[in-house]
């Protein structure tokens, strides 16, 4: 009886290839209807933005599922207890070391270090590889390199920089992040085939981290386009309102962990310590960084790692741009 | 969402992609060394969509194809379709002067500030950047005595004529700083957002602003948008 009414009740329904179909319908109509609207440059401007943010992140993003799929299906969870110390106060930071060899930006290291827990690299080791992989690669050094010209303190500031938010805020989640657990999924049966593994958690994996990266690119387009600049003149005078202001401005303009060395140095106004202190706080919290692991570990996650890692960025940026700066 | 409405839905981001890589559009976002990335991104999730829409109709994923249990990570999946709308729907232009009035100018110092003379020919084409920097950082010194064209979109009129940007980017169109040039002339300015190949000498900086510099324009040209609208 309830089987047959299941059963009527599929039949009946939209299935979601209908929604699909209906909402690009929907999209197609609205950009007939509301043209006027959709030019006006405010829109068109974080239209544009928006999709920039979606595009530039995307091959990152393609490379971090591609590695962290590689890590799900043909890495044994043996391999990671053999090369990572037992001891986490050693693991975390080896891990946050091997950070340096993942050179893409934070959008591809939210996958593969959710890939690692999986696989069962305790968490600490495993949020110290998600801050560094997207602050301490070459790329990014050498494009802090290029963006600062004959001051190659800044570089080896950024580096010590963000290690030390890696490895600081690794130690402390092994404390404070033991109870959350990765929820555990089942995608594909057990007795399906590597390849079949692999295509599936790939194609979930990427479906969900360019969704979440959406809701990133578009709050971050948002306030992008909103937040007026002239307000950040005023508030580069005193020291500590510098560092502030430019950690919060790196939360919120989201860009990439590349290109953030070439804001920082268009920053002028600003001290080398509060541009330090952006450098370091934006591959390890920002809008879109927020939404994705929000998605990917859960809310609880989110909430206890952001605010950690935003705290300890601006501590260790401080401390290390005050030594060397 | 099931298994196969996430492949069509990763189908048509990737056909975007693609089809942004082949193509000007692309550089309204990215810069041009991007396209390549782009292009195997692009080709890497259609492979991957198309593989798992033949894996379907052949009636494999029966466990996983069914839509459950997957909550949240299936329910973000939707919003891929946010941005295929964004670049193929409604396709906006590249940023311009509404973007440019908005983010305070700011010229870094280059790591030379030796600059070569200009590449001979009168007029010269010179950038909007290169002209600053030249104006900015060496006194104007290489650019004294010479007719130099500069193409860039006009933001604003200002008294005695109209300021004209160039759009700097580094990565993407979300870190996009402006570098400005004032322009004189005696003729009423072009409409804001037009592009113009402005010809004439430089005449010092602002004496409102040291980081303005002016040129003295002989000649305002208004042209259609280039392929690549960002240095």
């Amino acid at each position: 009886m309830i089987a047959d009414r299941v059963a009527v009740r599929r039949r009946v329904a939209f299935g979601s290839t209908d929604v699909f179909c209906l909402l690009l319908g929907l999209a197609v109509l609205a950009r007939l209807l509301f043209a006027d609207a959709l030019a006006t440059p405010a829109v068109a401007a974080w239209t544009t933005v928006f999709a920039a943010i979606c595009i530039q992140a995307s091959p990152y993003l393609v490379l971090g599922v591609l590695v962290s799929t590689a890590i799900a299906v043909f890495v044994p969870p043996s391999f990671f207890t053999r090369v990572l110390p037992e001891r986490s106060a050693f693991a975390v930071p080896v891990a946050g070391l091997a950070g340096a060899a993942l050179p893409g930006c934070e959008c591809g290291s939210v996958p593969v270090a959710a890939s690692l827990m999986r696989r069962g690299v305790r968490p600490g080791p495993a949020v110290a590889f998600l801050l560094s992989a997207p602050a301490i690669n070459p790329v990014v050094l050498v494009a802090t390199a290029v963006a600062f010209p004959g001051r190659p303190a800044i570089v080896l500031a950024r580096f010590l920089g963000s290690l030390a938010t890696a490895v600081l805020v690794g130690w402390m989640w092994q404390r404070l992040g033991r109870d959350l657990p990765l929820r555990q999924r089942r995608l594909v049966p057990d007795d399906a085939g590597r390849w079949q593994r692999a295509r599936v958690t790939a194609a979930h994996d990427l479906a969900q981290g360019l969704g979440l990266l959406v809701i990133g690119a578009a709050s971050a387009a948002f306030l992008n386009v909103t937040v007026p600049r002239s307000w950040l003149g005023q508030l580069a005078h005193s020291a500590a309102g510098g560092v502030i202001t430019l950690a919060l401005l790196a939360v919120v303009l989201a860009v990439c962990s590349e290109a953030d060395a070439f804001i920082a140095a268009s920053l002028t106004q600003f001290s080398l310590t509060a541009r330090l202190t952006f450098m370091v706080v934006g591959p390890a919290v920002d809008v879109k960084l927020i939404a994705m692991q929000v998605g990917t570990f859960g809310r609880r996650f989110a909430a206890r790692f952001a605010p950690l890692a935003l705290v300890t960025a601006i501590v260790a940026a401080s401390i290390i741009g005050s030594i060397l700066l | 969402m099931n298994a196969r409405t996430q492949s069509f839905v990763l189908l048509l981001f990737g056909g975007a992609l693609v089809r942004l890589a082949s193509g000007d559009a692309l550089l309204r976002y990215v810069r041009p060394v991007a396209r390549p990335y782009v292009l195997a991104a692009g080709i890497a999730i259609l492979a991957l969509a198309v593989w798992t829409i033949v894996a379907s109709v052949r009636g494999r994923d029966h466990a996983a194809a069914d839509g459950h249990g997957h909550g949240a990570a299936s329910r973000a999946a939707w919003l891929v379709i946010a941005p295929v709308v964004a670049i193929l729907v409604i396709a906006p232009p590249a940023l311009g002067s509404y973007s440019a009035a908005r983010v305070p100018v700011t010229l870094a110092k280059p790591a030379d500030v030796s600059f070569p003379p200009l590449p001979p020919g009168d007029p010269t084409k010179v950038t909007v950047v290169d002209f600053a920097a030249r104006a900015l950082w060496d006194d104007g010194r290489t650019l004294a005595g010479r007719t130099v064209s500069l193409t860039g979109f006009v933001v604003a009129g200002r008294p005695g004529g109209f300021l004209i940007s160039r759009l700097v980017i580094t990565c993407c169109a979300a870190d996009a700083q402006p570098i400005d040039v004032g322009v004189e002339s005696g003729l009423p300015p072009p409409a804001a957002d037009a592009w113009v190949v402005v010809t004439g000498t430089y005449a010092g900086v602002s004496p409102s602003d040291a980081t303005l510099p002016i040129l003295r324009a002989t000649d305002v040209r208004v042209i259609s948008a280039p392929a690549n609208p960002y240095d």
